[in-house]
């Protein structure tokens, strides 16, 4: 379990939290709180859905505790390189980075867990805790002010 | 899903796995995952508890950090650190002295530097100190009385029943098992009322048993002298308690009232008409319907 999910749950985790470090530890902390329910769970997918769906929980959490920090943190600034490229294919990946960072929680979450994650409707619903109705309606959200941010900056 | 542009589509899962496949995560993870299981309980909710405190700490901080540039620039303006330091020592000591030497007068704590305003300005800031304490006080009087008191109970309960949670179940037990002869120090219980024997006395309602206590355990003998009259009340009240009362109507049977009464008895102890250690007899009389008519 740890050789073959390890290391895409820990960038899934980074791409939600935006720190490696935190991310190992938000990871790591979820392959002991499995270690804990395991005799609940007993099946490995059902291990590695609780595991994503712990690491989506306290991704959250670490989220949460930054809230105040990230609102003094300095924010990117708007002239990113990518606006120099024209189509928005050529966009520089730190642009997109940028706009998904921007995205509240649980639109960034979604879109992660159905572009990096390659998770199906039910299973983002499973590790986000909430009905696929509100699956879809985080995506499309995520999708229209990620499309909007980066047509302006071209 | 929602119908997104296709090409967005890719470029978005494009990117994010280039973002994504940068991510390297640091070698042993699973020797520190291990370690971390390894780590007694304790250790890991304080070291758990330990990291939310100085997140807390650090968030409290970034709250009051404009407070804290006020802070600083009024140290600033008492001429650094150690001027602000020795200012603020200085106004406590002062405070405390007022405190615990009113009726000297504050004038001489003052020591005639601040005057009559200033001590009036003093005076009024430390106003909600006062009962501030007296509230403290009386909450940490409390609560050390209320502790103290279960203390003692509970010790008082262990010292003088040992055998038992609370006194009041050694009764409780006796009295529930219907042994009429159980006693405390070769006495017999007073439960002696309990119409087990014959329930017809009780049971019927219609006319009110009339029974009398039998005084003594010398009255318990069957004596002819003390036979109780057959006064049958003919009150018709329903008593449902079932408390007959004891009496001492040993032989009354060969009377002609005794015909007439259909006798309950209800003989709580058996050797009650013999021993001298016999126990109160209950008999309680009930008068017959056709006495009554």
């Amino acid at each position: 379990m740890y050789s073959t999910h390890y290391r895409s749950l820990v960038r899934l985790a980074a791409l939600l939290v935006r720190d490696v470090p935190t991310a190992e530890e938000v990871v790591q902390d979820s392959f002991m709180a499995m270690h804990g329910a395991w005799r609940r769970i007993r099946d490995n997918d059902k291990a590695l859905s609780y595991l994503r769906q712990s690491v989506v929980n306290r991704s959250r959490s670490v989220l949460r505790h930054r809230v105040v920090v990230d609102r003094n943190a300095p924010k990117p600034s708007p002239d990113m390189p990518s606006a120099e490229q024209g189509a928005l294919t050529l966009l520089d990946r730190t642009a997109v980075v940028a706009a998904l960072r921007a995205l509240p929680p649980r639109q960034r979450e979604a879109l992660v867990l159905r572009y990096y994650g390659d998770l199906s409707e039910a299973q983002i619903a499973s590790a986000m805790g909430i009905s696929r109705g509100a699956v879809k309606s985080h995506t499309a959200r995520a999708i229209a002010s990620l499309r909007a941010v980066l047509e302006m900056e071209t | 899903m929602t119908p997104v542009n296709g090409d967005f589509d890719q470029m978005l899962r494009r990117v994010l796995h280039a973002e994504a496949d940068s991510i390297e995560p640091a070698e042993g993870g699973l020797d520190r995952i291990r370690q971390r299981m390894r780590a007694p309980w304790l250790v890991r909710q304080t070291s758990l508890l330990l990291t939310e405190s100085v997140d807390l700490v650090r968030l409290i901080g970034i709250r009051l950090e404009p407070k804290f540039s006020g802070v600083r620039a009024a140290i600033a303006d008492r001429g650094g650190a150690w001027g602000a330091f020795v200012g603020l020592l200085s106004s406590m000591v002062s405070v405390l002295a007022g405190l615990f030497a009113p009726a000297r007068g504050r004038g001489a704590t003052d020591g005639g530097r601040t005057g009559r305003a200033g001590r009036a300005r003093e005076g009024s800031s430390l106003a909600w100190l006062r009962p501030a304490l007296a509230v403290a006080g009386a909450v940490v009087i409390v609560v050390a009385g209320v502790y103290g008191l279960a203390q003692v109970r509970d010790n008082l309960v262990l010292e003088l029943f040992p055998g038992s949670s609370t006194p009041a179940s050694t009764g409780g037990g006796a009295a529930s098992t219907g042994h009429h002869g159980a006693t405390m120090e070769g006495q017999s219980a007073p439960a002696a009322i309990e119409p087990t024997s014959t329930g017809r006395g009780s049971a019927k309602a219609s006319p009110k048993a009339t029974c009398t206590q039998a005084p003594s355990k010398q009255q318990a003998a069957p004596s002819p002298s003390v036979s109780v009259s057959p006064t049958p009340t003919v009150t018709p009240t329903v008593t449902p308690d079932p408390t007959p009362t004891d009496t001492t109507t040993p032989a009354s049977s060969d009377t002609a009232a005794a015909a007439t009464t259909a006798a309950l008895t209800v003989n709580l102890n058996a050797g009650a008409q013999t021993g001298a250690n016999a126990a109160p007899t209950t008999r309680c009389t009930t008068p017959s319907p056709a006495r009554k008519s």
